[in-house]
């Protein structure tokens, strides 16, 4: 929208009020109104002026499980009342990855290589394990059941995301056990596992 | 002394008829028609990007020659597409320039009008009656039409050998059986024995969803069913990809014809929605098959190769070809580059060429030599023809323009003509013309240009304006008022071609441009303006080599009375005072001068400031005393002048380049005892 002159004061014109209040309120709507997706990327930034593929900001954390804590189970025994100690809740780990983001996008990633020790899957017993990434408390990606003996894993959800702090955190969960594990057996674990951010303007 | 006092309120457009209405006048000049009547100098023209000191992008180019304001999504997208020479332009925002668009185009003679720029839904066409149509899709253009069929595709043959297969398929043929149990997938009979033969047509479907005429037919493809329930992929093989604006193609395939004993219709398979694609499998049941393929007739190729004139009406974009103006061409409706075989009306001889193609509310003018038709429905699922009225000469095509509530405005050779429509509404049409009372100002126009001239109607000013050439090389301007329905002049404003923004705005291409008759001057006026309320006539450049923009002196503006003769033409009466009705406007100095029984001599001036004369100065920029001095608002008064101006009929006129709103006048005359002499021998 283009706007020009509706009233221009010169030497000895009238101090005019509406006319000169009509002259700035449009000479203030040509510099911030009316834009919009349509007409912004050829009034504003352009992709030639931003390098390809860059971003504004990026973060890892390392994180892994504290591998000798996770319990299992005697047959029908809890071990305790709470829901994440046993062992088919959904338990978080320690490491959370905190970082400072601009308004955008939010790429969130998480990758680890997990491993069962006890593993066999038949007709009756059918382990798995399971991960989910939550970014500031909700669940962004969930990496569904992984079944067998170990194997990657890897998350990633774009979010849109808004400037200030936010905080990625995994959790994951086990099947439970399928009778014969005792308390003191360990299920498996996973390690080498990164928490990334990537903030892109788009 | 007792004097009479005749007022004259409202104020009129110029009529220079006689006997003169005394509430016209007889020149008004650089002026314009404010919402409550009032006549005010607040006029100008500035260059189009303002925040640029210099010209640019247009310095030193030659004249714009064509000039359309196409915006999308409601006013969001704006091109402003213009044409310097031979190529296209459009603005640009952020950064202020130009996007080169087309180049190489045929450049306009200067009695040429230039580009016609027809909006159809969401593209542009644009057409100059030398050069191929053209669509503008807002990124793009591309030739308009289809200037070709699509190639027949090859068919493969069909592998019909019972399986198991030992060896691979033969050279060019398929072997992709459908095997029972499915008796509704694959082409062909499910019977033992039973003999099968297809062939295949094509056609282009453009990104403005127009569908090209079909191929020629393809091969057949032919096969005896080897065991019951034996059905084949086909294979489509150099399936013709489109020109640019090509987006899909379409497949069309016969039935069985050994089942029918007769090649038939061809039905529609599957669209490939994409223009790269070559190769298609057809898996398609004849059962399937319901929609019959368009005829022949349904799509041809592009009728006009170099339309000069076009409208869009009844959903169809109209055109007519420099090589042909008698024939109309419209396109099958709601799309904007397919044309059917019998998509034509044909104009009698009669009337003359087609010179101008004009849409206003629900009819289609076509404005020829001799004659004005409408196109109306011929009642059989076309158009006709009607002739409605005797023709106005030769018309300048780019002044045909709608104002609302008033009608279509036409420039001929010989004045202004407003085409309405009955008030039944029906197409009915009269024919006047309106350009009576300004008729000085017509004579003035060069014939010889008239072609050149432009117009366009701003809901923002009220004001429909029209420049053509004059006085042998300048530009004149006449410009209807639909607030008190008069007319004014314009002049010394350099309007070329001229457009409408959908705020209202008036933007126009310089008419000379940087060209001096020899060469392109760098420093000079040239590209485009708009004409808004800076109190400028557009800008001087100052400085040598680091040179820059002031603005030059304001317009000069002048308004001169109808004579008055007060009712009685024979008595000699004195004209002693002027009392101006006009709104306070500042320390604007204005100099009134009065003339005599028909005279153009003006007497001495006499000045006076529009301050309002009983009360204190009202504070004016530059000597207002900032944190002291209050905003203010005019307020209308009389401004007595005191003339003296002895005759039978007298006038008065001023000429300013001040800051005036003045909304009517009255005259003090004293005497009216002495009458006149008796003629001379």
């Amino acid at each position: 929208m283009r706007l020009w002159t509706t009233y221009q004061p010169k030497t000895d014109i009238l101090l005019d009020a509406e006319l000169t209040s009509e002259e700035l309120l449009r000479s203030a709507a040509a510099i911030n109104g009316n834009l919009s997706r349509e007409n912004l990327p050829e009034e504003s930034i352009g992709d030639d002026e931003v390098v390809e593929a860059a971003f504004h900001d990026y973060g890892v954390t390392e994180v892994t499980t504290d591998g000798d804590d996770i319990p299992t189970l005697a047959v029908n025994e809890p071990v305790g009342p709470t829901y994440s100690t046993f062992a088919g809740g959904w338990r978080e780990a320690d490491a959370t990855h905190t970082f400072t983001a601009r308004e955008g996008m939010c790429l969130c990633t998480f990758h680890a290589f997990w491993w069962k020790d006890k593993y066999y899957d038949n007709d009756s017993y059918v382990s798995y394990i399971a991960f989910r990434l939550l970014l500031d408390g909700c669940v962004v990606a969930r990496s569904g059941r992984l079944h067998g003996p170990n194997g990657n894993v890897f998350v990633e959800a774009p979010v849109p995301i808004d400037g200030g702090s936010h905080e990625l955190k995994v959790q994951y969960r086990m099947s439970s056990s399928d009778g014969t594990e005792t308390t003191t057996h360990r299920k498996g674990g996973w390690f080498s596992g990164q928490l990334v951010h990537i903030n892109r303007r788009r | 002394m007792n004097h009479s006092v005749i007022p004259i309120q409202p104020l009129k457009g110029v009529d220079v008829r006689y006997p003169q209405d005394p509430q016209a006048a007889a020149d008004i000049i650089n002026m314009c028609v404010e919402a409550d009547g009032s006549l005010s100098t607040r006029i100008g023209y500035e260059r189009f990007f303002g925040a640029n000191t210099t010209y640019a992008p247009w310095n030193a180019k030659d004249r714009v020659t064509s000039v359309f304001v196409w915006e999308r999504k409601g006013g969001r997208q704006s091109y402003v597409l213009h044409t310097i020479e031979d190529t296209l332009y459009y603005t640009k925002g952020n950064p202020a320039d130009v996007v080169e668009l087309v180049s190489g185009l045929t450049e306009p003679s200067r009695q040429d009008p230039g580009m016609t720029y027809i909006p159809f839904g969401d593209v542009l066409v644009i057409l100059n009656g030398y050069d191929e149509p053209l669509i503008f899709d807002g990124v793009n253009v591309r030739r308009m039409g289809w200037r070709q069929s699509p190639g027949a595709p090859d068919v493969w043959d069909v592998d019909d050998s019972a399986p198991p297969w030992a060896d691979s398929a033969a050279a060019g043929t398929t072997r992709v059986a459908v095997l029972p149990p499915y008796p509704d997938i694959g082409v062909g009979s499910g019977t033992a024995d039973d003999l099968n033969r297809f062939k295949y047509k094509v056609s282009f479907i453009s990104d403005t969803g127009a569908e090209s005429p079909l191929s020629a037919q393809s091969n057949d493809v032919a096969w005896q069913t080897v065991a019951a329930g034996y059905r084949y992929y086909l294979l489509l093989d150099g399936v013709a990809t489109g020109p640019e604006g090509t987006a899909a193609r379409v497949v069309y395939r016969t039935q069985n014809i050994e089942a029918n004993l007769s090649e038939g219709e061809y039905y529609r398979v599957a669209t490939i929605p994409n223009n790269t694609d070559t190769s298609y499998w057809d898996i398609t049941n004849d059962i399937e098959l319901a929609s019959v393929a368009p005829s022949d007739a349904d799509s041809i190729l592009l009728p006009v190769q170099h339309p000069f004139t076009g409208a869009v009406f009844q959903g169809s974009l109209w055109l007519v070809d420099k090589a042909n103006p008698y024939r109309l061409w419209y396109t099958v409706a709601g799309t904007v580059e397919q044309f059917a075989a019998s998509n034509y009306v044909d104009a009698n001889a009669v009337g003359g060429a087609v010179q101008a193609l004009v849409p206003y509310r629900q009819i289609l003018y076509a404005i020829r030599d001799n004659a004005i038709d409408v196109v109306v429905p011929d009642g059989v699922g076309g158009f006709t023809l009607k002739p409605v009225s005797h023709g106005i000469g030769k018309v300048a095509p780019k002044t045909c323009t709608a104002v609302p509530g008033v009608g279509v405005f036409v420039l001929s050779a010989t004045g202004v003509y407003i085409l309405q429509m009955n008030p039944e509404g029906s197409e009915l049409v009269t024919v006047q013309r309106a350009s009576d009372a300004i008729r000085k100002t017509i004579r003035r126009m060069d014939p010889g240009k008239l072609r050149t001239a432009h117009a366009a109607y701003s809901p923002k000013w009220q004001e429909w304006h029209c420049y053509f050439d004059a006085d042998v090389g300048e530009r004149v301007g006449v410009v209807f008022s639909t607030v008190n329905g008069g007319w004014s002049i314009r002049e010394d404003f350099p309007v070329g071609p001229l457009c409408c923004t959908l705020d209202g705005d008036l933007v126009f291409g310089h008419y000379t441009g940087a060209f001096d008759g020899l060469v392109l001057q760098p420093r000079a006026a040239s590209g485009l303006f708009v004409i808004t309320r800076r109190r400028c006539a557009g800008h001087v450049a100052v400085g040598l080599d680091q040179w820059y923009l002031e603005d030059a002196d304001p317009p000069e503006s002048t308004y001169t009375s109808a004579w008055h003769d007060v009712g009685d033409p024979i008595t000699v009466k004195q004209l002693r005072y002027v009392y101006l009705l006009c709104k306070s406007s500042g320390s604007q100095l204005l100099t009134i001068r009065t003339g005599i029984d028909g005279s153009y001599v003006l007497s001495d001036g006499v000045d006076h400031s529009t301050q309002p004369p009983e009360h204190g100065l009202q504070p004016v920029w530059d000597t207002a005393t900032f944190g002291t001095d209050t905003w203010d608002e005019p307020f209308p008064g009389e401004v007595r002048f005191d003339v003296k101006a002895t005759g039978r009929r007298v006038r008065f006129s001023f000429t300013t380049q001040a800051d005036i709103e003045f909304m009517g006048y009255a005259l003090g005359f004293t005497g009216g005892v002495t009458k006149v002499f008796k003629g001379q021998s």
